[in-house]
């Protein structure tokens, strides 16, 4: 691969672009710094890890398992009396809620501020990849423990990843493995395995489905421990026959399998090229990336080096032609104008009325992305809620310190106010008609501005098309 | 500044209407100019005044409805030897006839049948049939047969073919995002989910007026190359040529134009009959709320998901059919006591059936073919088609008896009055359903 033309053609463009799209943004600063120090070395810093987890320490309403055993087990014990089973019930789902507000938090502020935003990145992939919800999970432990699970493997070994799927309760409760039996498999998580989450549809028979089904049978949640459970009476321990290979596959050896197939890293390779870069590959690109992954065994770090340092990613067509996910324009905005992000309640609101409510997607399929993330009512919510979250004038946690990012020098003249708020919210100075139109907006106002003013041109710059562009 | 802004927005929307002197021609309900001349040039071509033409209301039960167990072969003893656990007893079935009884959380529908407002397919589905949720949807969506893919949806194309320079509200999907059954050359619907937040607020601003002004004059701005002279039909073909700002653009214009209209009438109609307050009760309100604003909507798209059921189904599975049993018959009471009965079909449909027999979980897995709905006031009640066998399977599923293309050409023909063999690409035989 041509990195050597990467660093050379190294804009400060480039940067933002890499930085947005391997990441979530950043401010002025951060992105000038990423041009001062090239393209590898700024691929590298994104891919190699240095633990922030002090940062995020681990959430309350997870390390105490007690208190969720507990629970379930005062609505075990309440079943004959009605009013008890209720209540017990009500705290249960109350306790719930809260747990899942508090992991959607957690996670928002580690998207914000983890000096790694490329593992949360993926971790993001993944968890789209993998797609689990809430919705039939119902315990936000397990979905804590897959997101922890997808951040260990994030920049790792996808062979791993993938092989601890199958065991990870989230999983095992959505995809009903926790329940499928020997006498009559349960061919739910089979299917999207194949379909969705290694090889593709079309690749396979329903045979294999079938087959593949046995492999995933036996393994259970216990509720007391929480644990994954193996009971063996109820697996299917005989012969399977999946793509031609007989065996008495177990699930990690059915994993293995699958993975063995050459469409697996090509299907991986576009799957992560239209979530980074958006689209198809260039074919020999494409194979190029492919070759990489499998001969690397999988290794997800080498593939996104190589995909961050190719000619192609930094394509006049790639770059500012992908819509934002609602987290890329939650997360992204924030950085860009250097406010706090919580994940207080308005933030999630926000992201479920945008239509991505972490933890829960909308189906197996995870977030179809690119243009379903766009509808006139999506589209009018963004521009709405860009004003009332980032530029509120009251003291709502969250807006954005128009003092400090617009100094005096600044407000002085129209040219230089947009200049600076078209460097911060686009990464690029303003051009053509949009620039007219700014420039038409802020031509009968006062100067030097006064914040309403600029409070009002960054709402407008937001409320335009372009802005749902990274 | 904002004098010239308002010029290029009057530009935009008399350029829309076919020429200036339409300036004071509403825009959403009339039919256009544009449309009027097309409408002479193309006998196809179709125009809606909001007021008498008639109305499809598509519902999409997502996740593979259990069809066995909604219109159920209860004399038929494979039925109960195929689910010890889940086959529901005949005692309870709402009978339709000897062999034939709806599941009894749909007391509604039988209701609705034996009025006859209510007709039923059976067995519907389509050769090779695919068992991938997504794949399946998009199949009924854009109507290709299974082994082939488009990105134009079956309602986007009777779009295309009929409903040029129509108002972008021809098609309402209530949800987030338009269904792919939308998708079209030149594309038209809009999507929202709650009319009072679809609109671009300015609350908190200094300038509102301003703000606002040019909120409304970016999709217009963006596109003078392309108005400058230019017809209605090259615009849409310029928005639609896959660029993701052109889209971007297009959505922003379209969401102007009808936000206000939208809210407008749904501020201005309430409903009499009670609907269940769930998503699918209170997707068909609105739209009941719509058709009494006389919206110039053809299609509405509203859906209810759940419908996965691998695992304990029972009781799942009769929430979901009571629900939408309630929805339904809500919708229906709400068209009589508004007097447009005969102006609205509804059509349900779910990507497929499950699996003959039960699983060791309580549940079924993906299946094949399945019954659909379809109700109003002009169709011929009754069961339609054939029940597939329960012992002649195709690896354990129904095999289907009526291709689910034969009900949307007998929609698109005999109730939009549309050429369905230039839609479908293919001539689809009908189904005596309507008149």
């Amino acid at each position: 691969m041509a990195v050597e033309s990467t660093e050379q053609d190294w804009t400060r463009g480039h940067a933002a672009h890499l930085l947005a799209r391997a990441g979530f943004g950043g401010s002025p600063s951060e992105i000038d710094a990423a041009h001062q120090a090239g393209a590898t070395r700024t691929v590298d810093r994104l891919l190699d890890i240095q633990e922030d987890d002090d940062l995020f320490p681990s959430l309350e309403s997870f390390s105490n398992k007690e208190e969720h055993i507990a629970l379930f087990m005062s609505i075990r014990d309440s079943k004959d009396d009605p009013a008890a089973n209720m209540m017990a019930k009500k705290q249960a789902r109350e306790a719930e809620q809260k747990a899942l507000f508090d992991l959607r938090a957690w996670w928002l502020q580690r998207m914000r501020y983890s000096t790694n935003p490329t593992r949360e990145k993926m971790v993001l992939f993944w968890h789209g990849h993998f797609a689990t919800s809430f919705m039939k999970v119902r315990n936000p432990r397990f979905l804590w423990r897959q997101n922890e699970l997808f951040r260990i493997h994030a920049l790792g070994s996808f062979r791993d990843l993938a092989c601890e799927i199958p065991r990870d309760p989230a999983m095992m409760r959505y995809l009903d493995i926790a329940g499928s039996s020997n006498t009559k498999p349960n061919e739910n998580f089979a299917r999207e395995l194949m379909e969705l989450f290694l090889l593709g549809e079309g690749q396979y028979s329903e045979e294999d489905i079938r087959e593949a089904a046995r492999a995933f049978t036996g393994y259970r949640i216990n509720p007391m421990t929480q644990d994954v459970a193996y009971q063996a009476r109820r697996a299917d321990t005989g012969d399977k026959s999946v793509f031609g290979k007989t065996g008495a596959f177990d699930a990690e050896g059915l994993v293995n399998l699958l993975l063995d197939q050459p469409e697996c890293a090509a299907f991986l390779v576009n799957k992560l090229w239209a979530f980074f870069a958006g689209g198809s590959p260039p074919p020999a690109t494409g194979k190029a990336l492919t070759d990489t992954f499998r001969s690397s065994n999988y290794q997800t770090r080498a593939v996104l080096r190589s995909m961050f340092l190719s000619p192609d990613f930094y394509a006049p067509a790639v770059i500012r032609s992908q819509i934002k996910s609602p987290i890329e324009w939650l997360v992204g905005t924030s950085k860009s104008l250097e406010t706090a992000l919580s994940g207080t309640r308005a933030q999630q609101n926000v992201l479920r009325d945008l239509g991505q409510s972490l933890f829960d997607p909308p189906n197996v399929k995870g977030w179809e992305g690119g243009r379903a993330w766009i509808s006139g009512s999506t589209f009018l919510a963004r521009c709405n809620l860009a004003g009332t979250l980032f530029l509120s004038s009251s003291d709502e946690p969250g807006a954005a310190n128009l003092n400090k990012l617009f100094p005096a020098e600044i407000r002085k003249n129209p040219e230089s106010l947009l200049e600076s708020s078209a460097i911060r919210l686009f990464y690029q100075p303003p051009s053509g008609t949009e620039k007219d139109r700014w420039l038409a907006f802020l031509h009968p106002k006062d100067f030097p501005a006064t914040n309403e003013t600029i409070a009002d041109l960054l709402r407008v710059m937001m409320s335009s098309p372009n802005f749902q562009l990274t | 500044m904002n004098a010239t802004f308002q010029t290029r927005r009057h530009f935009l929307r008399t350029s829309f209407l076919g020429g200036a002197a339409a300036w004071t021609v509403p825009v959403f309900l009339e039919r256009t100019f544009f449309a009027l001349d097309a409408a002479a040039a193309e006998a196809s071509i179709q125009t809606a005044t909001g007021r008498d033409h008639p109305i499809l209301v598509v519902v999409q039960m997502a996740g593979g409805n259990d069809g066995l167990n909604t219109v159920i072969p209860f004399s038929n003893d494979a039925y109960y030897a195929a689910r010890p656990r889940l086959a529901v007893p005949a005692s309870s079935l709402l009978k339709l006839d000897d062999h034939t009884g709806l599941h009894p959380s749909l007391a509604g529908l039988k209701s609705l049948y034996d009025d006859g407002l209510a007709a039923i397919v059976q067995g519907v589905g389509y050769p090779n049939p695919n068992r991938s949720h997504f794949r399946s949807t998009d199949i009924w969506q854009t109507a290709t047969d299974a082994d082939k893919v488009s990105h134009h949806g079956w309602i986007g194309k009777y779009f295309d073919a009929c409903c040029a320079g129509e108002d972008p509200t021809v098609g309402v999907a209530i949800g987030k995002q338009e269904p792919l059954a939308f998708a079209a050359a030149t594309p038209k619907g809009i999507a929202f989910n709650q009319p009072n937040q679809f609109r671009y607020q300015v609350a908190g601003s200094a300038d509102p007026q301003g703000v606002e002004d040019s909120f409304r004059d970016m999709g217009e701005q963006n596109n003078d190359e392309n108005m400058s002279g230019a017809s209605i039909g090259t615009l849409a073909g310029a928005q639609a040529s896959g660029d993701e700002a052109d889209f971007l653009r297009k959505t922003a214009l379209d969401a102007q134009m009808s936000s206000d209209k939208v809210r407008e009438v749904t501020a201005k109609f309430q409903v009499s009959n009670p609907f269940p307050k769930s998503q699918l009760g209170n997707g068909l309100e609105l739209v009941a709320r719509l058709i009494a604003g006389s919206m110039p909507t053809r299609v509405y798209y509203v859906s209810q998901g759940g419908y996965d059921t691998h695992s304990n189904q029972k009781g799942t599975h009769e929430r979901l059919l009571k629900d939408l049993d309630g929805a339904l018959s809500a919708f229906l009471a709400e068209m009589k006591s508004m007097g447009t009965l005969d102006r609205v079909v509804v059509m349900t449909f779910s990507e497929f059936g499950r699996r003959v027999a039960e699983n060791a979980s309580g549940g079924t897995d993906h299946g094949a073919a399945a019954p659909l709905f379809v109700l109003g006031g002009n169709v011929r009640a009754g069961l339609h088609g054939s029940h597939p066998s329960l012992t002649q399977l195709e690896r354990g599923d129904l095999i289907h008896t009526t291709d689910f293309r034969s009900v949307y050409a007998t929609l698109l023909e005999d109730w939009l009055k549309a050429p369905s063999n230039k839609i479908l690409q293919k001539q689809f035989s009908k189904l005596p359903l309507l008149g």
